[in-house]
């Protein structure tokens, strides 16, 4: 039914953006379904439309309210129509033409920025959540839920050491990359 | 090892931080020689490189952040929605000294293997 909004669910993770660009681009061109919205966790909001080939990209960008308007005229201006923003992920899209590989990253260390400024936002939850894990207020209340509770807590840290170090293999190869001068 | 050439004596050392600049970086500032604006500054690099280059607008923003925040690059106006940067003259003193580089490694170049 077009025009009729359409709901999908999918997990990616903050170093599969690739991925999640690459579904995306795959939701307009074979189903015409093309994003509306994002919320989380995982729920994507798509308008069903005729089937179109847009290349979507994906940044990360903690611009201040002030200086959004140029960021995305800026893109704009490049043909990229901006869909929205999730957080600081800000998603990009651009009718793909025959031949054209349109891409908002043509060199390796300015996508090493982009992951960088990521893993920055990141780490900003790392004092608090080690701050819960050693706190004595787990010995004060004791019981299964407390200790489920705090397991949650671990597995949580467990999961944020992984996603750091899948960025950072990404930053590291992108920076080697850079160093050995190479085009995007 | 000082050289008259380039006027650069004494002062060099504080530009090394800067160099060795980038592909991108170098065709931007190159760029921002006069006073533009983002997508102004993506055609003239695209110009300049003879469209061996060109900039994306992640690449471009983010540039500009780094730049601006090395004092290389500074805002100087607005055209609506758009900031308007050229560069500074710590920026101009950087690019010249980046030339410089260039340009010794092309006479090395002739001198080494004569011209085509």
């Amino acid at each position: 039914m077009h025009g009729e909004i359409v709901r999908r669910y999918r997990v990616f993770f903050a170093w599969q953006d690739e991925n999640e660009e690459r579904w995306l681009r795959a939701k307009a061109r074979d189903e015409g379904l093309h994003l509306v919205s994002y919320t989380p966790p995982f729920v994507y909001r798509f308008r069903h439309g005729e089937r179109a080939d847009y290349a979507y990209r994906l940044d990360f960008q903690t611009t201040r309210r002030q200086d959004r308007a140029d960021y995305v005229q800026l893109f704009a201006d490049a043909g990229w129509e901006h869909v929205g923003q999730m957080g600081s992920w800000q998603y990009f899209r651009k009718p793909v033409l025959a031949g054209e590989a349109p891409e908002i990253f043509t060199d390796p260390a300015s996508k090493a920025q982009k992951y960088r400024r990521l893993l920055a936002l990141h780490t900003v939850f790392l004092v608090p959540w080690i701050t819960v894990l050693n706190s004595r207020m787990w010995e004060r209340h004791p019981g299964p839920v407390a200790e489920a509770l705090r397991l949650l807590f671990l597995v949580g840290m467990l999961f944020w050491i992984y996603s750091t170090m899948r960025v950072l293999g990404r930053v590291g190869a992108l920076t080697k990359q850079a160093k050995q001068g190479k085009r995007a | 090892m000082s050289s008259c050439e380039d006027g650069l004596v004494g002062k060099r050392d504080d530009l090394r931080e800067y160099l060795p600049l980038t592909e991108s970086t170098y065709y931007i500032m190159l760029a921002l020689s006069r006073p533009l604006h983002g997508y102004a500054v993506m055609q003239r690099v695209a110009e300049l490189s003879r469209g061996t280059v060109t900039v994306g607008p992640g690449t471009l923003y983010g540039a500009f952040v780094t730049l601006e925040q090395q004092k290389l690059i500074e805002k100087v106006g607005e055209e609506g929605r758009r900031k308007v940067y050229a560069l500074t003259a710590l920026g101009n003193r950087v690019l010249a000294a980046h030339a410089e580089r260039l340009k010794t490694m092309t006479r090395a170049g002739s001198e080494a293997r004569g011209r085509r």
